[in-house]
């Protein structure tokens, strides 16, 4: 209701300003993650068409990209009414998105069924926090029914595991309040004191020090990370 | 080594390096476009991408279907024409890169490992250890002229005076996570004390507490302040001995300075 009780805000966004796109976005981005994360029914020159949901991370992302992209050109931001739900009128972008997608691989069919499938589309529309299966997610697992699946996902669990223990106090503190409470940085600067430059430094911190603990273990095998420092950039540039 | 493996391992190298300073939140912009573009048709990028997604989502668990990490990547990306200006900032960029890059080989400004060792000398006694920890205090007055005067104490002509502040930084390089100071007057009078606090690590010239006022009632002559840094909140507890051995998980820094009274005017 974001658009239909904030009349400002509608005309800002009409206009494109970027304040106006960014809460827009905000406020948003899940519902379409939500939406495209599960899939739904839709028919193609007569034929029943199941899109079967993102397949991975980064598939997510791109097309949650390639929806707000289209949603925010000029044209369909003056095409939206101000009076319907906007939320109703992004998840048809989304759809359209996807079906548009289906036509071009039409000959590629790796993510799509032809066969109709109970519908998931109310599911997750209830269910935004629906996840997908063997994903280790809130330290547990959910299983996926593929053994080796749920055994990496096992893997990564006692790695983040491990990794919590190396965390200094106070970003334990931090990581407490904004991943686990899920509190954003003014009430963690409330609650601690901490200016929200520190808290957003900590999370930065923790953020490195995590993909690196990853690296020393092994996690992102056949990579090499790049040695940093002003020796390795010359022998880089003189190679 | 085998053409194939290598070039395999250049590529490795080149894209997996961007995505994970795309995890760690250091590449936007059109650099991330770039690499998103590149992911979206490369099989091998792609599952790296899901591999780093799969460890930030174990890691940081939020229960939306839109991580809040992978929503800023996918707001950074969307808005990338608005964050773009136009070119002149780049040019100024570039220009200033080269000036300091000129500056720095004739030695006009000094290198920061210059600077570090600079502050290393500085630092007050260990013990005997090899610390990680160290520290710096200066003396912080309100000059007659309206200016803040700021004088570093370890110069042996900076000294402090009677109403002036002291105001602690740290850098902390080590174990530890908790500091607590004390000081100290020539009459042994605690003049301040602050209790255990949590501290940052790998950081460098970081605030200890806010500005100690030194009260118009101390005692002019030599003054002590000591910090100790420890791994955990007992271990910092007790402040009270410069001379105290230090060990794995503790560690005092002492700075000795000299209190002087505050009847002349301020420089």
């Amino acid at each position: 209701m974001l658009l239909i009780e904030n009349r400002a805000l509608l005309d800002a966004f009409r206009r494109g300003e970027r304040p106006a796109l960014e809460k827009v976005y905000t406020a948003y981005a899940d519902a379409v993650a939500g939406f495209l994360r599960s899939g739904f029914s839709f028919d193609s020159s007569g034929r029943a068409c199941r899109f079967l949901g993102a397949r991975s991370a980064f598939d997510l992302e791109d097309r949650v990209h390639d929806v707000f992209a289209r949603a925010f050109s000029e044209r369909a931001r003056i095409a939206y009414d101000g009076l319907s739900p906007y939320r109703s009128y992004l998840l048809t972008i989304a759809r359209n998105v996807v079906i548009d997608d289906f036509r071009r691989k039409e000959n590629v069919l790796v993510e799509y069924s032809l066969d109709a499938r109970p519908d998931r589309e109310i599911q997750s529309e209830l269910r935004p926090d629906l996840v997908h299966g063997g994903e280790p997610l809130h330290g547990e697992v959910a299983p996926s029914g593929l053994p080796q699946a749920d055994a990496e996902a096992k893997e990564v669990l006692d790695l983040v595991k491990a990794f919590r223990t190396t965390i200094a106090p106070r970003e334990q503190l931090i990581f407490k309040l904004r991943f686990e409470e899920e509190k954003d940085h003014t009430e963690i600067q409330k609650e601690t004191g901490l200016s929200p430059s520190k808290i957003k430094t900590s999370e930065q911190r923790i953020r490195e020090r995590f993909f690196e603990f990853m690296h020393d273990r092994g996690y992102f095998q056949g990579y090499r990370p790049a040695r940093r420092g002003w020796l390795s950039a010359m022998k880089r540039w003189a190679m | 080594m085998n053409a194939r493996v290598e070039e395999h391992q250049q590529h490795a190298d080149a894209w997996f390096a961007k995505i994970e300073s795309l995890f760690k939140g250091k590449l936007d912009g059109e650099k991330a476009v770039e690499l998103y573009a590149h992911v979206k048709s490369c099989d091998r990028c792609e599952k790296v991408f899901n591999r780093f997604a799969t460890a930030e989502k174990a890691l940081f668990g939020e229960k939306h279907a839109m991580p809040s990490f992978a929503s800023d990547r996918v707001a950074s990306r969307l808005f990338v024409d608005a964050k773009k200006p136009g070119a002149r900032p780049a040019i100024i960029g570039i220009a200033f890169a080269s000036a300091l890059s000129l500056m720095l080989l004739v030695g006009i400004v000094p290198r920061t490992t210059e600077r570090a060792e600079e502050f290393r000398a500085r630092s007050g006694s260990t013990a005997g250890v090899k610390t990680d920890a160290m520290l710096r205090a200066f003396a912080v007055a309100l000059g007659s002229d309206g200016e803040l005067d700021v004088r570093d104490l370890a110069s042996s002509q900076s000294k402090p005076k009677v109403g002036d502040r002291i105001k602690l930084l740290y850098s902390n390089f080590g174990p530890y996570s908790y500091a607590s100071a004390v000081i100290i007057d020539a009459g042994g009078k605690t003049i301040a004390r602050i209790a255990p606090a949590l501290i940052d690590r790998n950081v460098e010239d970081t605030d200890l507490a806010p500005a100690i006022p030194l009260p118009d009632d101390v005692t002019a002559g030599p003054m002590k302040i000591i910090v100790v840094f420890s791994t955990n909140a007992n271990g910092a507890a007790g402040a009270g001995s410069p001379s105290e051995p230090a060990s794995a998980d503790r560690i005092v820094r002492v700075i000795e300075t000299e209190l002087e009274s505050n009847s002349g005017a301020r420089p």
